[in-house]
């Protein structure tokens, strides 16, 4: 990885821009929506909208501080509240103290209008974008690679233990891990990397102030390798709704996502998934193919998620995560109502299963679908022009599923007897998260069958 | 151009009705700020000398923006005293003012409603206020001011001489402010200062200087190396003064010494000090008695500070040098304000330098304590340490400890934090230029105490000249002083009277009332800071403060180059013991045991019982090796270091005994003694030591 670890931040000026975009948004230092001025602040949505009435009449936020806000206040238009607007832009002295007790916890503040605002929330998220970022910590880790880590707070130790493992292998590959700073999946991802002397960015549901103060994340935060960031002013506490909006602000910055465990129907993780899968979109999505990992995983990848290709070097995690990977389902393809039957049809069947459509299709969806996602005016998705056609089968076949194909027909020999995973890591020479695929996949197919105690596959 | 809420009619007639002269017009200078100030946003620094009129500026201005329909005032200041008169003054000109402080908590909710409801104009707060976590996220918070003013703001300054941390705090605060007005103002700045106020607070500064020279006032030096000499020339001047005034001492303990000294010669003198250890009403009381006149003189350390007005005071006198020419130049300039002529006599003794170096090592966190406090807190639980177990870790004062933690924490980014009184380690590293700051601020401070010495030695007639000049004003415009010199000779007959009573100060030793809530010893109940009334000491006595011009000398000797106090000490403690008749009166007599100096304290007390007639018992024997109380430098570690260190004889006299021990300090060795005489059947027990040691040591 090439970002050099730099010192923390030291004191920093706030931008014209930022400083107004605070005083008609941020609670500053009083938590909740009152700003303390009797006026509530404006919400994301409101923002926008002044920001853009402000745009059109050629203005930017920071013309509403000193010299020409009274004219400028009175030449919006009505609905916009001027008395509102300026109550809340009175806060002159509030934004100051927040500013400083931010800056001396490490705090710094930046919006939409700064440079050092990540390109991708503006492209993914578009009018959703927080109007703020509050962020602790390395800034530049923003423009990373980045592998979204997600799951729920309670997941079981083994699973948690697979986390730590990914993370480190990114931290070897200079991929950024992106996840929520919750406890769980979450931290064991953090963590993780930065013990395996990564980098990390953490978007924060909780108080800011409070997560960024933890022993946990301190050598990180000192060290340059860790960023911690949120949407809510640095005083909010935990609401389950800042943990849903969080989940979108993961995604947003990331290149590809993995979901370590989720529960079905409920929870943060689900939730969230959902949302990529079925609306916004941001990155590719990947689940484990691991029951201990709930049930949340299987329909999650009934809507669209991939299986995780368990890469076992730093180089084929970097491709994972970086290069689009041959994904068999992606998030758009599985939107389509129509299509509602080959999804069950589908989860039956494994990675590399032939009956499967060309991935060279689907690498031109991903493309058109990260076009439509960036191209969201209506907030209506644009449908992928090509549908997943079964016609095409057997007519090219890709490097991929020729090397597939051909794995099948060895490790089908090789199960002439009960053979268990390292049986066969030591015959093929090849990672066991592969094998284990490999073998899930010829049972689920019913080509071979699983003896337990100990778990050995055998040709049916 | 940013809108302007100036209006001149309405800001004549502000000024007569508030100084209830329906003729008065505005003073030099004093316009042309206030045209400054209410530009909506504008940056303005004003510096003129105490009494020039300054509040006027804000108060009215203050008003104006309240008439374009604008928010309140927000008055930042160091000083209590100076807010209580400045509350008052406003209300005069008829602003809604009021002031939040520690010490009027039960008015909070009345003062918070009143901003609430927008009736409040100017409020009045100390910098340390924006560091109170109900101030901030309070209903108090919804202040919303318009303009800010900040008094004393040399202070924000690194090259001030008295910078202070919360100011530094809100220097930075008070960069991004928008649509807010800011004054600062101050009597005292030099060029350096002022840039560096420049650099602080933005380029558009707009600043205002007035001259700095007081006519009024005569300055003179006189170098009196001793105590009995200085306290005597003070007695027999005072005594031909006309009016009242102030002397300044540098320590506590000295402005006690010399006020008793002023009482005892018949002089109405009271002494003045901060610190915990003289409550707030006390000092609200003193200010007022010398406003009125009811008093003639106030012995006051630098706690009667910045900011206290009153326009007639004749004199201020200086028991020992100050560290800055700045520093003698604000105290000095408090006298004369309102009179034809008045005097500033600076004495300077022995002491002077070894206290102010004193004071300059102590200003800043040395970097072994930084390290320290920074690896128990690396090591501490997720939501921090008490200050009370952080003493119980780090053997250094409690001082010492909140003084790292506090300059710490106000550094941005700070590498520690507090909250809810839990102090956090934060992901910030100490910066070199931390470090770099405190080294240069040091050197500065030398060098000021260096230009003070040269102070010292000027001729009479070059002092207020040198003044002005050390705060790049124009030395040439000052006129020559307009009072003669008072005489340096020093009345023999009241030094010896001096010296007799130094030879008496009888200073009380308050009994401890708390265990430290970590050092609570096994032999007390546990889990119970209550220092029991049956097992308490009684208020005791000691004989002199440590190397003081009284009996200083002979303890010193003593203990360090005879190994035996000498049997004048032993007398002198039977005569404190006449002046003192403590009741119940002492029926038999005990020591502290040491194993240091086995015979030191046991033969002088077994000396004093004879002279006093009274059995000596060894009541007391050491059975654990400990450190050396002085090098225990918190309550915790202190107590601790004393745990399981005793053992009581059996079969203790049932009566009171009086309990003697050479030095006195924390106090927990007569605390942890006494307790233990009294659990094994002792009657009350009486402190004695021969010298109080700690403050200005």
């Amino acid at each position: 990885m090439t970002l050099a670890p730099e010192p923390p931040m030291g004191p920093v000026t706030l931008s014209d821009n930022t400083q107004a975009v605070l005083l008609l948004t941020s609670p500053l230092l009083v938590g909740g929506s009152e700003g303390s001025a009797g006026a509530k602040v404006l919400s994301a949505g409101e923002y926008s909208q002044l920001a853009m009435s402000l745009r059109q009449s050629r203005h930017q936020p920071a013309d509403l501080l000193n010299g020409g806000r009274d004219a400028l206040l009175a030449s919006l238009p009505a609905h916009f509240d001027p008395e509102r607007l300026s109550q809340l832009l009175s806060r002159g002295f509030q934004l100051g103290q927040a500013i400083e007790h931010w800056a001396n916890r490490s705090i710094t503040v930046i919006s939409r209008a700064d440079e050092v605002y990540p390109r991708r929330y503006k492209q993914r998220l578009k009018h959703l974008a927080p109007p703020l970022l509050y962020v602790c910590g390395h800034l530049a880790l923003l423009d990373s690679p980045a592998l979204a880590v997600v799951g729920s707070r309670s997941t079981p130790e083994v699973v948690l233990q697979q986390t730590t493992e990914i993370a480190s292998l990114a931290a070897s590959a200079g991929v950024v891990i992106a996840s929520g700073a919750a406890r769980g999946v979450d931290e064991a991802a953090m963590l993780g990397a930065l013990n395996a002397g990564g980098y990390a960015i953490g978007v924060v549901a909780d108080s800011l102030e409070k997560m960024s103060a933890k022993p946990i994340w301190r050598q990180g935060l000192i060290d340059g390798r860790l960023l911690l960031l949120s949407a809510d002013a640095p005083s909010a506490r935990f609401q389950p709704w800042r943990a849903m909006a969080r989940n979108k602000l993961v995604y947003a910055l990331s290149d590809a996502a993995l979901v370590m465990s989720s529960d079905k129907d409920r929870g943060g993780t689900w939730e969230g998934a959902k949302e990529q899968l079925t609306k916004i979109r941001s990155c590719p999505i990947y689940v484990m193919d691991d029951p201990r990992g709930g049930e949340g995983l299987p329909a999650i990848h009934a809507m669209g998620a991939g299986l995780w290709p368990y890469p076992s070097s730093p180089e084929q995690l970097k491709l994972v995560v970086v290069d689009k990977p041959p994904l068999r389902h992606t998030p758009t393809a599985y939107h389509n109502k129509m299509h509602a039957d080959l999804h069950a049809e589908s989860l039956q069947q494994s990675l590399w299963d032939l009956g499967d459509f060309s991935p060279r299709l689907v690498l031109s969806e991903v493309n058109e679908d990260i076009g439509a996602a960036t191209d969201c005016k209506s907030g209506e998705t644009k449908q992928p022009s090509l549908k997943p056609d079964h016609s095409l089968l057997g007519r090219t076949l890709s490097p991929a599923d020729e090397l597939h194909a051909f794995a099948k027909k060895v490790i089908l020999e090789a199960l002439e007897h009960p053979k268990t995973e390292s049986d066969l890591v030591e015959l093929l020479k090849i990672a066991r998260p592969q094998i284990k695929d490999w073998c899930s996949a010829l049972v689920a197919q019913g080509h071979a069958k699983r003896l337990n105690k100990p778990i050995r596959y055998v040709r049916s | 151009m940013a809108a302007s809420v100036f209006n001149h009619a309405r800001a004549l007639h502000l000024l007569r009705a508030g100084s209830g002269n329906p003729k008065a017009d505005f003073r030099d200078g004093q316009l042309e700020a206030i045209q400054a100030v209410c530009e909506q946003s504008s940056r303005v620094m004003v510096v003129q000398k105490t009494g020039w009129g300054k509040s006027f500026v804000y108060f009215i201005s203050t008003l104006l923006y309240r008439d374009a329909g604008r928010g309140p005032s927000l008055l930042i200041s160091p000083l209590l005293s100076l807010m209580r008169n400045q509350v008052a003054a406003a209300e005069r000109m008829g602003l809604r003012a009021a002031t939040v402080n520690t010490e009027n908590q039960y008015q909070w909710q009345r003062i918070e409603r009143q901003v609430a409801n927008g009736e409040l104009d100017l409020l009045l707060i100390s910098p340390e206020r924006l560091q109170n976590e109900r101030f901030i996220l309070g209903p108090m918070a919804a202040l919303n001011p318009s303009l800010v003013v900040i008094d004393e703001a040399h202070c924000i300054s690194d090259w001030g001489h008295d910078f202070r941390p919360d100011y530094r705090r809100l220097g930075r605060l008070v960069k991004t402010i928008p649509n807010i007005s800011l004054l600062a103002t101050t009597a005292t700045a030099s060029q350096r200062v002022m840039d560096d106020l420049a650099a602080e607070l933005g380029p558009s500064l707009y600043q205002l200087r007035g001259d700095l020279n007081r006519s009024s006032l005569t300055l003179q030096t006189l170098q009196l190396p001793s105590q009995t000499a200085r306290l005597a020339w003070l007695a027999s001047t005072i005594r031909t003064m006309e009016g009242s005034g102030i002397v300044y001492t540098l320590t506590k303990r000295d402005a006690r010494v010399v006020a008793g000294w002023l009482k005892e010669c018949g002089i109405e003198a009271e002494a003045y000090f901060g610190g915990s250890s003289m409550v707030s009403s006390e000092r609200e009381r003193l200010e007022e008695a010398l406003i009125r006149d009811q008093l003639q003189v106030l012995v006051a350390t630098t706690a009667l500070g910045m900011g206290y007005d009153k326009p007639n005071l004749a004199f201020v006198f200086h028991y020992q040098m100050p560290g800055s020419v700045v520093a003698y130049y604000q105290q000095v300039g408090r006298a004369g304000r309102a009179l034809e002529a008045a005097r500033g006599v600076l004495l300077s003794g022995r002491e002077d330098l070894r206290i102010n170096q004193f004071f300059i090592r102590n200003a800043f966190p040395t970097r072994a304590a930084v390290e320290e406090v920074l690896t128990v807190l690396d090591q501490a639980p997720e939501d921090g340490l008490h200050l009370n177990r952080l003493m119980e870790t780090i053997n250094l004062s409690e001082q010492r400890i909140q003084q790292t933690l506090k300059i710490l924490s106000l550094e941005v980014p700070a590498p520690v934090g507090c909250t809810n009184n839990m102090w956090q380690r934060l992901p910030a590293p100490v910066s070199p230029s931390f470090w770099q700051r405190v080294e240069r601020l040091e050197q500065r401070r030398e060098e000021e105490l260096n230009q003070m010495q040269a102070f010292l030695e000027l001729p009479y007639g070059s002092h207020m000249p040198f003044v002005v000049q050390a705060l790049d004003g124009d030395p040439f415009n000052v006129d020559a002083p307009r009072l003669a010199p008072l005489s340096e000779l020093v009345d023999r007959e009241l030094a010896m009277h001096a010296a007799a009573y130094l030879k008496r100060l009888d200073i009380p030793i308050y009994p401890r009332k708390e265990w430290p809530i970590w050092g609570i010893p096994s032999f007390a109940p546990p889990k119970n800071k209550y220092i029991y009334t049956s097992r308490k000491a009684e208020v005791g006595r000691a004989l002199c403060y440590w190397s003081d011009a009284g009996w200083g000398g002979l303890v010193e000797q003593g203990k360090y180059k005879d190994g035996r106090f000498s049997q004048e000490l032993v007398d002198a403690c039977v005569a404190l013991l006449e002046r003192w008749s403590p009741s119940p009166a002492p029926e038999w007599v005990c020591c502290i045991p040491s194993s240091r100096h086995r015979e030191l304290v046991p033969d002088f007390a077994y000396r004093l019982a004879g002279a006093l007639g009274l059995p000596f018992v060894e009541a007391l024997v050491k059975v654990r090796e400990n450190e050396q109380q002085k090098a225990m430098q918190n309550n915790t570690q202190q107590v601790r270091n004393l745990d399981g260190a005793f053992a009581v004889c059996p079969e203790l006299p049932p009566g009171p005994c009086l309990l003697v021990d050479d030095m006195v300090d924390s106090r927990w060795t007569f605390a942890v003694a006494a307790w233990q005489l009294r659990a094994a059947g002792s009657g009350p027990v009486l402190p004695l030591a021969l010298a109080q040691t700690g403050q200005g040591r």
